[in-house]
């Protein structure tokens, strides 16, 4: 049975003049367990809104969105989420960050401090327990945000760009780590993007947006033997053509945004 | 402006920042000891020196500055006490903030100081009146600053505590309140400066005692050395106070990274 | 209806003063009805009272200011341009800004009298560092790359001036003048109140002193009325010197 199920999804808003927006409109797709899966589209095609939803803090406007079969009703310990902007507490420690949901969740202090570590260690940020964000770089703070939201060990992962700020460098770093903690720690991910490339490196299946109002344009299925190296894989002919065929989906969306603009009154 | 910077040699800057000022207490001194200035308008500095020390020594400063800055601290703290309250109620009740908002609007161009003469009416020459026009005075800052401290909260902070299991009560402690600290202290240190304005404000036109009243005093009955002193003590506190609530807040607030702002 | 949901509270304070007071439960001197309040105001305007003492407040206040934004404008940027300047004068401005000049009130009356030079001498000091310090941060901010391509295109140090600098410490210079035209008419009201010699401090202080609370609250309603003004206009004004600024001067204010 599919982890996620979302099904004519609709999130409508008041435009300025109060005429009726539609983000997105009739929504549907699937998410198997332990899937990752990424969404890409255009800007403003209403990727976020959609995560958002999924995530439990918007309410669609029509639609319903199943985890594990069950709809949701607001956040819940099933999902966690990043964001862009890492969203770390920044009155607290790195370790006080991660270990905010684990004090939710009223665990035992050892219990607490045990799974820290390891979160910790896992993301690499030992040495850097006792920092504050201000001290750390984008990288680390990713990190942090990251080793946050999976210490309190959600069945599904919910990410918003995670990478979007960071410099090219970390951000294809910070990408191998996610998909090794991903093999190792099985979840199903629901990641948004900009970026195509990233999109085909990372997941096992890549949903096009449309542009607004947004809904399921194609789904790619990414098959690579990721039992290569990040070098030969993206260097691969396979990668070079799965890549181009998102692209050109996106594109056509965007060229179709970009239309609207010219000819239409906006 | 320039800010003081704690490192080696900062003796030396200090000494280079300190030394307008010297010169010019040096041009004072000079002027008035040779009778540029004649002393009737302006004693030396070592007269106003000497009636300074005078003026601790006998206990009358310190009986004038302890009711200033009981009626100061005093309206300062109420207004904390009542702004925050305001500003986090205005900040997450619609209902509250259409009640409040045309209040706050309506109170803002108001100089407070021109309230000195109705609390005069209301409350006679006492230290209520006086606090109470310092309450009102450093009210606005405070609940302007609050408010949009508590609105300016990003979402994103808000929804990542919701993953994480913080049920909708506990949001407010937990989150807002460390998040929107900044934005009261800032709040906060606009007040303190202004309350020590207020003060004085109110006891040059409405008062018996106080460091106000106590330079009304001594400039009425020409004894301009004791009224230059006064004065001069006076800013000191007053300065001190102030540097003291940047330490303090900057204490609180280790964590804040400064965003840059025009 | 929506005005009324966005003012009731006003609304409200309007009633229940207007009740309490005709109610006979608060004593005439604590708070007169808004009616009477309201008739004292318009008859000390048509008696000629009300609307000299104000324009006299205002003469001072906004002679004052004047004299500190053309003192503090200068100043500001020839700190910013000059590093002497800068050097000698910005512990003064520190000092300056940390000290609550209506302490010198009484020296003022001392030094310059209680007539309206003295007043508008103190508002002017009071107001200056402010401006200078507004100016100031409005003129260093500007970014080298601005004056070195206009440098490049060969302009003058005297029409980079204009051309350059100006434009960009605008909005700077409007902000401190947002913080001190409030300040000029605290000062003004402040030293009417301490000195006399007419203005509306002088006019609400003396109706304090007979217990003559309409006199009081419409002195108080005009003062108010003042404030509001002031800050609107200045805000139009702002509102439409930058937008010149943008228009003539293209991109970069």
């Amino acid at each position: 049975m599919a982890k996620i199920k979302v099904r004519g999804l609709t999130k409508s808003f008041q435009a300025i003049k109060g005429e009726t927006v539609d983000a997105i409109s009739g929504l549907s797709f699937d998410v198997g367990e332990n899937e990752f899966v990424s969404i890409v589209g255009p800007s403003g095609c209403g990727k976020s809104t959609l995560l958002y939803i999924v995530a439990g803090f918007i309410a669609p406007t029509r639609g319903d969105v199943r985890i594990g079969g069950t709809p949701i009703a607001g956040p819940g310990p099933d999902r966690g989420i990043v964001f862009q902007e890492y969203a770390l507490f920044p009155w607290k420690t790195v370790q006080d960050n991660v270990k905010y949901g684990l004090e939710e969740k009223r665990l035992p202090r050892e219990e607490q401090e045990r799974i820290v570590r390891k979160y910790i260690r896992l993301m690499g940020l030992d040495g850097f327990q006792h920092k504050y964000p201000k001290e750390l770089s984008g990288g680390m703070k990713q990190r942090v945000a990251l080793a946050r939201t999976l210490a309190y060990d959600p069945d599904v992962l919910l990410m918003d760009e995670p990478f979007g700020a960071l410099d090219a460098q970390t951000r294809e770093l910070q990408q191998d780590q996610l998909l090794s903690v991903w093999r190792e720690r099985k979840k199903t991910v629901l990641l948004v993007t900009h970026s195509v490339d990233e999109a085909v490196y990372l997941s096992e299946r890549v949903l096009v947006m449309t542009a607004r109002p947004g809904r399921i344009k194609s789904v790619v299925d990414i098959a690579l033997d990721r039992s290569r190296s990040r070098e030969e894989i993206v260097t691969s002919a396979e990668f070079a053509a799965l890549r181009n065929r998102v692209w050109l989906e996106v594109r056509e969306e965007v060229l179709k945004h970009y239309d609207g603009v010219r000819e239409g009154p906006r | 402006m320039t800010v003081f910077v704690k490192a080696p040699g900062s003796a030396l800057r200090l000494l280079s920042r300190g030394a307008p000022i010297l010169v010019l207490l040096a041009g004072w001194e000079l002027a008035t000891r040779s009778g540029l200035i004649s002393t009737q308008v302006l004693p030396t500095f070592s007269s106003v020196f000497v009636a300074a020390v005078d003026l601790i020594a006998s206990g009358t400063l310190g009986r004038h500055l302890a009711v200033s800055l009981y009626r100061a601290l005093g309206g300062l703290a109420l207004s904390m006490l009542i702004g925050i309250a305001l500003g986090l109620g205005m900040a997450t009740s619609r209902r509250v903030e259409n009640f409040f908002d045309p209040l706050v609007a309506l109170i803002y161009p108001l100089p407070k100081t021109a309230l000195v003469p109705l609390t005069m009416v209301w409350l006679g020459v006492t230290d209520r009146a006086a606090i109470l026009v310092i309450l009102l005075a450093c009210l606005l800052p405070i609940v302007i600053n609050t408010y949009h401290g508590v609105r300016a909260v990003e979402r994103t902070l808000i929804w990542s505590a919701r993953s994480l299991g913080t049920p909708t009560r506990g949001l407010f402690v937990r989150i807002v309140i460390p998040a929107a600290m900044p934005a009261i202290l800032n709040g906060i240190s606009i007040a303190i400066p202004l309350a020590f304005i207020v003060v004085i404000s109110v006891e040059l036109v409405a008062s018996k005692v106080g460091v106000g009243n106590l330079i009304n005093g001594y400039g009425g009955v020409g004894a301009y050395d004791y009224m230059f002193a006064t004065i001069g003590t006076f800013v000191l506190v007053a300065f001190i106070a102030d540097r003291l609530a940047v330490h303090v807040r900057s204490r609180i607030l280790f964590w804040h990274e400064q965003k840059d702002a025009p | 209806m929506k005005l009324l949901g966005k003012t009731y509270s006003v609304l409200l304070v309007i009633g229940l003063w207007e009740s309490a007071a005709r109610s006979g439960f608060v004593p005439f001197f604590f708070l007169p009805p808004l009616s009477v309040i309201a008739m004292t105001f318009a008859t000390q305007i048509t008696d000629g009272v009300l609307v000299p003492q104000t324009l006299l407040t205002l003469f001072r206040a906004f002679g004052g200011f004047a004299v500190a934004v053309v003192v503090g404008v200068i100043l500001g940027i020839a700190m910013a341009r000059f590093k002497a300047v800068h050097w000698f004068f910005d512990p003064l401005i520190a000092l300056g800004m940390s000290v609550p000049t209506l302490t010198l009130v009484p020296a003022f009356m001392l030094w310059f009298g209680i007539e309206n030079a003295s007043k508008i001498l103190l508002v002017a000091v009071s107001c200056v560092c402010p401006m200078t310090v507004s100016t100031y941060n409005g003129a260093r901010g500007v970014h080298p790359f601005l004056i070195w391509s206009a440098r490049a295109m060969g302009t003058a140090e005297r029409k980079l001036l204009w051309k350059v600098i100006m434009p960009a410490a605008t909005p700077y210079i409007f902000n401190g003048m947002q913080v001190a035209l409030p300040i000029s008419l605290i000062v003004a009201f402040v030293f009417e109140m301490v000195a006399g010699g007419g203005g509306l401090g002088f006019l609400e202080i003396m109706a304090a002193r007979f217990f003559n609370s309409p006199d009081l609250f419409a002195a108080l309603f005009a003062i108010l009325i003042v404030g509001f003004a002031v800050d609107r206009i200045l805000r139009k004004i702002r509102a439409g010197v930058l937008g010149w600024l943008e228009r003539d001067h293209g991109e970069g204010v």
